[in-house]
């Protein structure tokens, strides 16, 4: 006998051992607060839109715009804030059509899917803040060398080496707090997905 | 949307209970694991519920958001580690005539089971609970012709297993 069709003989005398709920048990377990990967990417993602746009506000104020207007470098930053504007609306659209589709009622394979692809929305989103950030920093920081019009040879090397160091250690930073969180998060996702994929 | 009635569903879930536990057997590896995926799954298909249009078997439907929950939205089960005794917990091997050798290929069939990944538990989940191809290969999301592939390497991984002991 093939060796599952024994299996199955016993699987089926395992529902007398299986235990057994009552109304009293059971109603207030709906009551209880979910643990779902879904909700916590949702929580997460809200975070880092809600981020990202508290740190854009915080730095476009008054002041800033007198710094670039004097280093010359206005209009560029301003098209920079039209892009970013444009994007994050853009992404949090992107974002909201993936969050919609994700149905548990799905078969597993297009479940999966949807929520990897509703965490990529966010995923794309961040590097898309991370290079409007580095394009407006570089510039900032450049506009700002090149105004120094004393000991400019002097210092430049100096310059370069702190620019590189910042956005080293801002870049390593921001990779590791995401390799924490979605490292836990979405590793068996990947990996449950990976494995539909090496079907195909 | 109207408001869906608690007491219709939890006569239901009182019901059907037995798809929930066998999934957390599957999935878990002890008691408090066991409950824990159980209450997921519970408060999962209350969320879907209301929109339950009835289109399909409500015991298929749990089936499909049980599973799901189990597999990609549950998050504590892999915190979880295994160990080699607790299918004696999870599976009690009731052979109608006692026959120690059976008992022990069917101890060696669910440990085998129990390491698994998720996708293979799931298709053989539902291979001992009597589903066919076709709806084996709609629930997880795969083509019939891929759930039979898999189903014979679980298969052969499975004999292997009984035949090195």
């Amino acid at each position: 006998m093939d060796e599952l069709e024994l299996l199955k003989q016993d699987w089926k005398k395992q529902e007398e051992n299986l235990p057994r709920y009552d109304k009293q048990k059971l109603s207030p377990m709906l009551q209880q607060k979910s643990t779902s990967v879904v909700k916590w990417i949702f929580i997460i993602s809200i975070i880092e839109f809600s981020f990202w746009i508290i740190i854009d506000l915080l730095l476009v104020n008054a002041e800033y715009n007198d710094l670039v207007d004097e280093l010359g470098v206005s209009m560029f930053m301003k098209g920079l804030i039209y892009v970013n504007y444009i994007g994050v609306i853009g992404f949090i659209a992107w974002f909201c059509r993936n969050y919609m589709k994700i149905k548990v009622t799905d078969d597993v394979r297009t479940l999966i899917k949807s929520i990897i692809e509703t965490r990529r929305s966010v995923k794309y989103y961040v590097w898309f803040n991370l290079i409007i950030f580095a394009i407006s920093f570089s510039i900032g920081f450049f506009a700002a060398v090149s105004s120094l019009n004393n000991n400019y040879d002097e210092n430049l090397l100096y310059f370069i080496v702190f620019f590189v160091i910042s956005i080293g250690v801002i870049g390593g930073l921001i990779w590791l707090i995401y390799y924490l969180i979605y490292g836990r998060l979405i590793r068996r996702l990947i990996k449950n997905y990976k494995e539909f994929k090496r079907e195909e | 949307m109207s408001k869906p009635d608690k007491a219709k569903f939890v006569k239901l879930l009182e019901k059907h209970q037995n798809i929930l536990h066998k999934i957390c057997r599957m999935y878990t590896n002890d008691e408090h694991g066991h409950q824990d995926l159980f209450q997921e799954m519970s408060i999962q298909l209350w969320k879907a519920y209301p929109r339950f249009r009835g289109e399909a078997k409500f015991s298929t439907w749990m089936y499909r958001v049980a599973l799901n929950t189990a597999i990609t939205l549950y998050r504590k089960g892999k915190k979880r580690v295994d160990t080699g005794d607790l299918e004696n917990v999870a599976f009690k091997v009731e052979a109608e005539e006692y026959d120690p050798t059976t008992e022990e290929n069917i101890n060696l069939m669910y440990k085998a089971i129990k390491e698994l990944n998720d996708i293979d538990k799931a298709l053989v989940l539902l291979y001992l609970d009597d589903k066919d191809y076709p709806e084996i290969a709609k629930t997880l999301g795969m083509s019939q012709v891929n759930a039979r592939v898999k189903m014979n390497r679980v298969k052969k991984k499975i004999k292997k297993i009984l035949q090195a002991k």
